[in-house]
């Protein structure tokens, strides 16, 4: 249970991240959240990426191969629906990640 | 019928011709591949066919996509043609070798 | 020519989606519905008492005295230990034909009092299994023709997963984008949300299924290649399912072999897991052997088997070790994927959302088709009419007659004559009655009234369950009742849903009529 909730929270951050870093998104959360540094998209999807590395690594290690996998894909489409709900009508929500 | 216009003239001739082109072309050519897959491993037979039969579906897809892919209705007749005596031959052949 | 082969790639993408895309959402919500099989079958049977903190030996001697009673002369004995998704005792035995009584091999299962050791007198129900089955078998069809239709669905749904993949221009620019109320490319975006998303589950589901009938749909090859005719289909199947197996010579004399004895010694071997049920197979013959399962713990196998069996003077244990053939495992692999009986609650619930996901990609493509079609001057205007009115029928029908089903399921008599037949019949009734009344209604109001309906008959479930039956939400919550009160909250929250679902078309629509007006 509580490594579900650490995938959850990480796959989250990952697509968070990886929302962020595509310009069009970004320009979105500047004009309604305050400033954005143009300099944080490659960071952001650096980071992104390397987040999904992470949670691949972990699913993997965690529950082998295969349940591992399946925990992963089952944990990334449950993230990234919430990530583009959360975006379309709580951009908001996101303005934390503005601070790294 | 059509949303958009697709092959310049759109005759509904041409599109049938392709649908069923690659329904039943598509059909005949996924059992015939899956049958050739079927004699890959030497050592089991069965374990081969399930091979076969699997990869049936995704030969099916393909040939559906390319069917439609291709420019004119002659040259997807001429593909599908090209491929079903092929793979019969092929399939023929091994049948009566092993 | 690129831009030649796209536009033929979208033409293929819409005409595949939109051909059996009524049967491809049927199909999609009742096989969602069906992950929650023995969850549906457990409310479906109220009768149920659950089991609680009883020692498998003592379930196990309780099992096997109504075993004898009833099914002496059965050919398999099964007992199904308690486990969260089935929190009861269940046995089962399977008896042979009877010349006399003019009866075939018939399975028979009931569930048990854990109290008294009885029998319990379960109402006749179609229940979750029926509903499951709905997905491949379609019911009324004969089996053969439902299991060639889902088939020709599911490679219609395959090509569109492909050509769509290939027409999206922009599948990681767009990944997360969903425009919201911007008419068509709202829906458009919606679309690519709950195809994208969710891709590796459809592929996964779209191409497993697929597989799962490849022997029927296939057959030319195994005629060709092994033989024809049922008889060498069955031993084809029978051999290409053939397992790994390890055996050893255990401590134990073939006269101490029994269902106790052989459910202690497993237990020893694997202390971690829990067993989720035994059986005894080919009861009084030489080949008489037991079986235990285990809930699995590794991988995506639902159990993991273990047999026991005589053979002279030693007792010999044997391991499954997983399929034979390359090519079988990975079907194995992809069956289990799709069933997924290995899943846990999270992932359960995983599951039934892709699937919904998926009902919902079919749904936003037929609307997104509709609109596209409407905005054509050309297009036959009747045509569209009744398809825009049936194809709302079926969205919002298919969830309502389910629901109807387990109306159906508390309302009729206890005796009714052949009740669980009627279930089923109240289900498609309820559908066809919905074609109907969107066949004639104002169109107008038809989204509203029907997502009004649908909301009222799901919210009608717990109340009738507390009516009818000793369980209502308050009760199952605190007696730590989970699966009762998890479905009576489940189908609360759909309608909740529906209730949104209501509020936000009517909003809409009261936008449209005040833009309207001026």
């Amino acid at each position: 249970m509580k490594l579900i909730v650490v995938l959850f929270v990480l796959l989250f951050l990952a697509f968070a991240l990886l929302n962020l870093s595509l310009s069009r998104h970004r320009v979105k959360l500047s004009n309604r959240a305050g400033s954005f540094d143009v300099g944080q998209q490659g960071r952001f999807r650096i980071l992104g990426y390397l987040l999904l590395f992470i949670t691949v690594a972990f699913a993997t290690a965690m529950w082998g191969v295969s349940l591992g996998l399946v925990y992963w894909f089952a944990t990334a489409t449950l993230t990234s629906i919430l990530v583009v709900l959360l975006w379309t009508y709580k951009p908001k929500f996101f303005s934390f990640l503005n601070r790294c | 019928m059509l949303m958009k216009p697709l092959f310049k003239p759109t005759p509904a001739a041409h599109v049938t011709c392709r649908v069923l082109l690659s329904v039943i072309g598509g059909y005949v050519i996924a059992n015939l591949s899956a049958m050739l897959i079927s004699y890959l491993p030497s050592d089991n037979k069965v374990d081969g066919i399930v091979a076969g039969m699997m990869s049936s579906f995704i030969i099916y897809t393909l040939i559906v996509i390319v069917v439609f892919a291709v420019k004119s209705t002659t040259r997807a007749i001429f593909f599908i043609a090209l491929l079903v005596v092929l793979l019969s031959v092929l399939v023929m052949y091994l049948e009566k070798a092993i | 020519m690129k831009a030649r082969f796209r536009q033929s790639m979208s033409w293929l993408h819409t005409w595949t989606g939109v051909v059996f895309a009524w049967m491809l959402y049927f199909i999609f919500v009742t096989g969602s519905v069906g992950y929650f099989e023995n969850e549906i079958d457990r409310w479906m049977k109220p009768e149920i008492i659950v089991s609680k903190g009883l020692e498998d030996s003592a379930i196990t001697n309780i099992a096997t005295r109504q075993l004898r009673v009833h099914g002496d002369n059965a050919s398999q004995w099964y007992i199904s230990f308690p486990t969260s998704r089935d929190p009861f005792i269940e046995i089962s035995w399977l008896e042979p034909e009877n010349a006399e009584r003019k009866t075939a091999k018939q399975w028979h299962e009931s569930s048990l009092d854990p109290v008294t050791g009885a029998l319990i007198r379960n109402r006749q129900t179609s229940g979750g299994e029926a509903l499951y089955r709905l997905h491949y078998n379609l019911h009324y069809v004969p089996q053969l023709v439902g299991y060639i239709l889902t088939s020709i669905t599911a490679m219609l749904m395959l090509i569109g997963l492909v050509t769509g993949l290939i027409i999206h221009k922009k599948i990681f620019v767009e990944f997360f984008t969903f425009r919201a109320q911007k008419g068509l490319r709202s829906w458009l975006d919606i679309h690519n949300v709950f195809s994208v998303l969710p891709l590796p589950f459809h592929l996964m589901i779209t191409y497993s299924g697929l597989l799962l009938l490849m022997g029927i749909t296939m057959s030319p090859v195994i005629d060709l290649r092994y033989g024809e005719g049922q008889q060498n289909h069955r031993q084809f199947y029978a051999q290409s399912q053939i397992e790994q197996k390890s055996q050893q010579i255990i401590e134990m004399l073939p006269t101490e072999l029994s269902v106790q004895s052989a459910l202690a010694d497993a237990k020893r071997r694997f202390k971690s897991h829990k067993v989720s049920y035994v059986g005894v197979i080919e009861r009084n013959t030489e080949k008489e052997h037991i079986e235990i399962w285990f809930e699995s713990k590794s991988g995506v196998e639902f159990a993991s088997l273990l047999e026991y069996r005589a053979i002279e003077d030693k007792v010999i244990l044997e391991t499954s070790l997983g399929k034979a053939g390359g090519a079988a495992s990975v079907y194995d692999f992809l069956e289990h994927l799709h069933e997924g009986l290995f899943a846990d609650i999270y992932l359960r619930w995983i599951y039934f959302l892709s699937g919904l996901f998926g009902a919902a990609m079919v749904a936003t493509g037929l609307m997104i088709w509709l609109k596209k079609r409407k905005a054509v001057s050309s297009t036959n205007k009747t045509l569209t009419s009744i398809i825009e009115r049936i194809n709302i029928a079926m969205i919002l029908g298919v969830p309502i007659a389910i629901a109807s089903y387990f109306v159906g399921n508390r309302l009729l008599p206890i005796d009714f004559p052949s009740r669980s037949a009627w279930e089923m019949h109240i289900l498609f009734i309820t559908l066809g009655l919905c074609i109907l009344y969107c066949g004639f209604a104002s169109k107008k109001w038809l989204w509203q009234r029907m997502l009004c309906c649908a909301a009222l008959v799901y919210g009608l479930l717990p109340i009738l369950n507390a009516l009818t039956t000793e369980h209502n939400i308050w009760l199952s919550w605190i007696n730590n009742d989970w699966l009762m009160a998890g479905f009576d909250l489940t189908v609360l929250f759909i309608s909740i849903c529906f209730v949104a679902a209501f509020w936000v078309v009517r909003c809409r629509q009261e936008d449209i009529s005040v833009k309207a007006a001026q």
